[in-house]
């Protein structure tokens, strides 16, 4: 067994709006910065994972963001996992 | 709207569980709808289960672990939420009232999704909602008229009802509507039924509008509607 350190990120679906991402844009402009556009806000999570190989860390995260992380109506994620 | 149905025997009021998570807020403003409609209501930690002999369960409005991560997430796995799934199997109902139906939707009992408003922003106000025909007959709606229309107050930043099938996909289940743009939810979506009519969620609250001293009683038809079920045997 190896521990994989998985840095989780869930953001939006294309094609569902994202009103954070619209509101911190707005905030962007407020500040009159003009060459800034926000795409998107999302979230991140960082995690140990406890396995026997990188394939079985991979499979533990996607279960969990299918059961839990994750709201397949709304949401697409990415997952970084390395060996510590 | 008239009072509770006087075929209960007086001293016997039957129950109906508040179930009460971490940062929940709305749980008095249930309970006092519920006891106001006949029932005795039973404030349920999250981490119990409601008593076997209550036939009613409410999921409050407030802001249930702090809406970590995403609204809804992290209570629907608390012990008062898993035993919900039988009660309902046994003849039971269940409403949620704004992060209670956050809460039903992410535990499955209400199908979609609740996301950020849109126009974005926490919006707090009394609305009107639109009563409507819904093809399953709601023990929760029965002393709601077709077409009524009712003054009931928001409070909420997630209160978008999404369906990735669209508006034609929930027609059928949505006894409410806002009568104009609230939130960005699809067809002005305020409230949803399951198929089988017995859970109710619903983003806007009724709990808040059934007391006349803070200016609506047009709430009071829900938990009046589902005290007749209970006194009924309906339930």
């Amino acid at each position: 067994m190896a521990t994989f350190k998985v840095e989780l990120i869930v953001k939006p679906k294309s094609g569902v709006r994202d009103p954070q991402g619209e509101a911190v844009d707005g905030a962007v402009r407020g500040l009159e910065v003009k060459n800034v556009k926000v795409h998107q806000v999302g979230r991140f999570l960082s995690m140990d994972v406890t396995a026997t190989s990188e394939e079985d860390a991979r499979r533990a995260v996607d279960d969990l963001c299918k059961r839990l992380l994750v709201n397949p109506n709304l949401e697409t994620y990415s997952a970084q996992v390395t060996k510590s | 709207m008239s009072g509770p149905s006087s075929s209960a025997p007086s001293g016997a009021r039957p129950k109906a569980a508040v179930i009460v998570f971490p940062g929940t807020n709305g749980d008095r403003d249930m309970a006092e709808s519920f006891e106001r409609a006949g029932f005795t209501p039973v404030y349920v930690d999250s981490r119990e289960t409601a008593p076997a002999d209550c036939k009613i369960a409410g999921v409050p409005g407030g802001f249930s672990y702090g809406d970590y991560w995403r609204a809804g997430m992290l209570a629907r796995y608390a012990p008062a939420m898993r035993a919900l799934p039988e009660l309902v199997a046994k003849g039971g109902l269940v409403i949620g009232i704004c992060n209670g139906f956050q809460i039903l939707v992410e535990a499955g009992m209400l199908p979609g999704a609740l996301t950020y408003n849109n126009p974005p922003g926490f919006k707090h106000k009394w609305v009107t909602v639109e009563a409507r025909e819904t093809k399953v007959k709601s023990p929760w709606l029965t002393r709601v008229q077709r077409g009524a229309k009712l003054r009931w107050p928001m409070a909420h930043g997630e209160g978008n009802y999404y369906h990735p099938g669209g508006w034609d996909a929930i027609a059928d289940n949505v006894p409410f509507v806002y009568d104009r743009n609230m939130n960005g939810s699809i067809g002005n979506t305020a409230a949803l039924l399951d198929a089988t009519g017995r859970v109710f969620g619903v983003m806007p609250h009724p709990d808040r509008a059934s007391d006349p001293h803070i200016g609506s009683t047009d709430g009071s038809a829900i938990f009046e509607s589902a005290y007749d079920a209970v006194a009924q045997g309906r339930v």
